[in-house]
């Protein structure tokens, strides 16, 4: 166990993830995560794509964090990693998936997100988190607004989904507005399922 | 090669090539990053040549020119630094590597040539850039060319002991008036002249 929160735990993301990356990476779930694209993707090129990525980012000394999201039960659901890390400047972008959509609106997502920001600025001595989401998706665009993020961008017609033309929006977070997890996991309401 | 009035952008010769190592470590690197600043050895330059070489042959979606003064100086770099072919969104990044053609409309006029370019050319639909609150050069050829600030990261970078703003600017397709337009605007045949 990494990260204990309240309905998911952070650990590392391993073969129990993977396996279900194929799954998660060509449904629903991937169109939000990755601001409007869905490619369909093979297995081989899956794995082809983890291999490159791990390799790119080793030979340009990029660190990135990886978690699976797994319920109190074990089952995984999902990911959420820190990357883009700018170690000088002491920002990272946030990135996520709940890959099992009926964990979605559940609260999940935000519990791992709190468990992120908090180790993000407790442990890693970041300053600065920042993500990016279409305009049209409303569950990330309440959690943010719930958790505390600033809008701090609209890419205007960034992106081309689902037929229509959308906006990019970019959240930040600076480490002096987080009340911390405990005040959050308090004022949203978080309690442990059934 | 894309004809300018004050510059042209033509591909990367080995004149620029070997700039690259002085352009990278003086002050326009900091300038072209927001607030970057690192040294680099020539060692490091050709590595990252030859991974800009093999990664433009794999395909990946960049562009990449050299600018070139009319009298034949290369003076920087104006490109795409990364296409997305779903959304048509392009973002520009450039350099001036020599710092006396700052400020005398070289940057902007290699600016209209890229965005030209990639509206008429490449059918983009969108292009965009990065800078940061302490660029006002840049800040100001945004404004004068019609680009439009659309987010602003707090305290994204810090340079010099500040920490300042990170500033995206777009710009869409139907707000383009068209590279001869703003070349009238904006005065540069006059500056060419002017330049003799």
């Amino acid at each position: 166990m990494l990260l204990e929160g309240i309905l998911v735990d952070l650990v590392p993301y391993g073969k129990r993830f993977t396996e279900q990356e194929h799954r998660w990476r060509n449904n629903e779930s991937a169109f939000w995560a990755r601001v409007g694209d869905r490619l369909p993707l093979s297995r081989a090129s899956l794995e082809r794509w983890r291999q490159e990525h791990a390799e790119h980012a080793a030979q340009r000394g990029r660190r990135e964090i990886w978690f699976g999201i797994q319920t109190k039960d074990g089952t995984p659901i999902g990911d959420i990693a820190l990357n883009r890390f700018w170690p000088h400047h002491r920002v990272a972008m946030l990135g996520a998936a709940i890959g099992e959509p009926e964990y979605w609106g559940g609260g999940y997502g935000t519990d791992a997100l709190l468990l992120v920001v908090d180790y993000a600025f407790d442990w890693l001595d970041l300053r600065r988190l920042w993500l990016q989401t279409m305009g049209s998706n409303a569950r990330v665009v309440r959690q943010m607004e719930k958790v505390g993020f600033t809008l701090e961008a609209r890419l205007r017609q960034a992106t081309y989904a689902d037929g229509v033309w959308q906006d990019l929006l970019c959240y930040g977070l600076l480490r002096e507005e987080w009340p911390g997890r405990a005040a959050l996991v308090e004022r949203l309401g978080l309690r442990p399922r059934g | 090669m894309l004809c300018g009035v004050l510059v042209d952008l033509v591909p990367v010769s080995r004149q620029a090539r070997e700039l690259d190592h002085k352009w990278t470590n003086n002050e326009s690197s900091f300038w072209a990053s927001g607030g970057e600043w690192r040294f680099v050895t020539r060692a490091q330059i050709a590595a990252r040549q030859a991974r800009w070489a093999e990664e433009r042959s794999r395909g990946d979606l960049s562009v990449g020119f050299e600018i070139r003064t009319k009298d034949g100086q290369p003076i920087g770099w104006m490109g795409i630094n990364w296409l997305n072919p779903t959304h048509r969104l392009a973002m520009l990044g450039a350099k001036i590597g020599e710092p006396q053609y700052w400020g005398g409309g070289y940057g902007t006029d290699a600016l209209l040539l890229i965005v030209e370019y990639a509206f008429d050319w490449l059918d983009v639909r969108k292009v965009w850039l990065a800078t940061s609150t302490m660029n006002a050069r840049v800040i100001r050829q945004m404004e004068k060319v019609g680009f439009t600030l659309e987010g602003r990261q707090r305290q994204a970078t810090l340079a010099e002991g500040v920490w300042h703003d990170w500033l995206a600017y777009g710009m869409l397709r139907e707000e383009w008036p068209g590279r001869e337009t703003l070349v009238e605007r904006l005065g540069l045949r006059e500056k060419a002249v002017r330049r003799g």
